[in-house]
């Protein structure tokens, strides 16, 4: 019966196998929605560009109910997750499998607004804080973040201005 | 309309994306029949630049509902790593503005572009190559009065560039615009530049 729904709501039959030039997943399938809103989140990308596997989700909705509680006015800014079917999101080379998700640092103003590491108004003491809640969660793998003086995150090209956290499933 | 910056946004169009060409001219006789010793001096700069969200825009935006970009930005790169913040139009203009700096008048003003992408393999830049020379529309000349300045803007489809590129997961990495000046039929400046493109993670 699942399955049934499952394949009823999908453009593509769920088969894993390569069909007409589209490799398949039935875990494409299992994709949720990030909330618009919530507490202690703010969504930076358009809702097409927020699914994530459950898990990835509730990473999310975890760190930021975490975030609301510690710090209430400072919300995070959540970004391009994935696409509803995990296919290529351009201009993205990631964000396939519902399991990449990029976040914005802290601001020292609170706005929301970008920031980059080499800015006046980066803060790096909550963006540490929140690299250490993202690490702490059972779920997430890796972060890439070009701040160096931030322990426990990976420097990779292109990460001056986002997290870039990958989870485990 | 050149000036207009947020301080966001500056932090990511640097003022060096301009190029400055004081352009000499010895007019054409056998064109115009103005005396050969006659001359004309033009002040030529040329960006990258596009409309994107101002500041105040940004801040708390719905990400599903944007307000329309109105806000005109200088370019130093066209950079996906933040949706809102950082600038990745669909169209990028190839901005040039001519000044006529001297007390000639009625010399006729003919600005032209030839752009390139460098395209390869969306993920190995090193295979990346410069395609062919395309040559944009050619805009109609127009002349200048003793110190007046002219600004036209020759727009670049980048996003369906990239959307034809895509579907062999190719990307294109830079685009080049040359941007050729000539006055009267003789070119007064010929200047160079590159938009590095770069793709999210």
């Amino acid at each position: 019966m699942l399955y049934t729904l499952l394949k009823a709501s999908l453009p593509i039959p769920n088969t894993g196998k390569k069909t007409g030039g589209e490799k398949l997943s039935l875990k494409l399938a299992t994709f949720e929605l990030l909330p618009a809103s919530g507490f202690g989140y703010y969504t930076i990308s358009p809702s097409t560009r927020q699914y994530g596997t459950h898990a990835t989700i509730q990473m999310l909705l975890d760190i930021a109910r975490q975030q609301y509680w510690n710090m209430p006015k400072l919300p995070i800014g959540i970004g391009d997750i994935s696409l509803h079917d995990g296919a290529a999101m351009p201009p993205h080379k990631a964000h396939r499998h519902g399991r990449n998700v990029d976040l914005r640092p802290f601001r020292i103003d609170a706005r929301k607004l970008p920031t980059a590491i080499h800015e006046s108004s980066y803060d790096r003491a909550m963006t540490e804080l929140l690299v250490k809640n993202l690490l702490a969660h059972c779920n997430v793998r890796r972060i890439l973040f070009n701040d160096v003086k931030i322990h426990g995150v990976h420097t990779f090209p292109g990460h001056n201005n986002h997290l870039h956290v990958e989870t485990k499933e | 309309m050149w000036k207009r910056k947020s301080s966001v946004l500056q932090r990511y169009f640097a003022i060096d994306a301009i190029v400055l060409i004081a352009g000499s001219i010895a007019a054409n006789s056998s064109i115009q029949g103005a005396p050969r010793a006659a001359q004309a001096h033009f002040s030529i700069s040329v960006q990258f630049d596009c409309l994107w969200w101002s500041e105040p825009q940004m801040d708390g935006m719905d990400p599903n509902h944007p307000p329309p970009k109105n806000t005109r930005v200088k370019l130093k790169r066209w950079e996906y790593t933040d949706p809102i913040g950082v600038p990745h139009p669909d169209i990028v203009d190839v901005a040039v503005q001519i000044r006529n700096d001297s007390a000639r008048d009625g010399i006729a003003i003919l600005p032209e572009v030839n752009i390139q992408w460098f395209e390869g393999a969306l993920n190995n830049k090193a295979s990346a190559k410069w395609g062919r020379k395309i040559r944009l529309a050619k805009p109609t000349s127009f002349r200048l009065a003793p110190g007046e300045t002219k600004s036209i803007r020759f727009p670049i489809d980048i996003a369906s560039e990239m959307a034809a590129l895509s579907t062999a997961r190719q990307w294109p990495w830079a685009l080049r615009a040359v941007v050729t000046t000539s006055a009267s039929g003789v070119t007064v400046g010929s200047t160079q530049l590159e938009l590095p493109i770069i793709p999210g993670d």
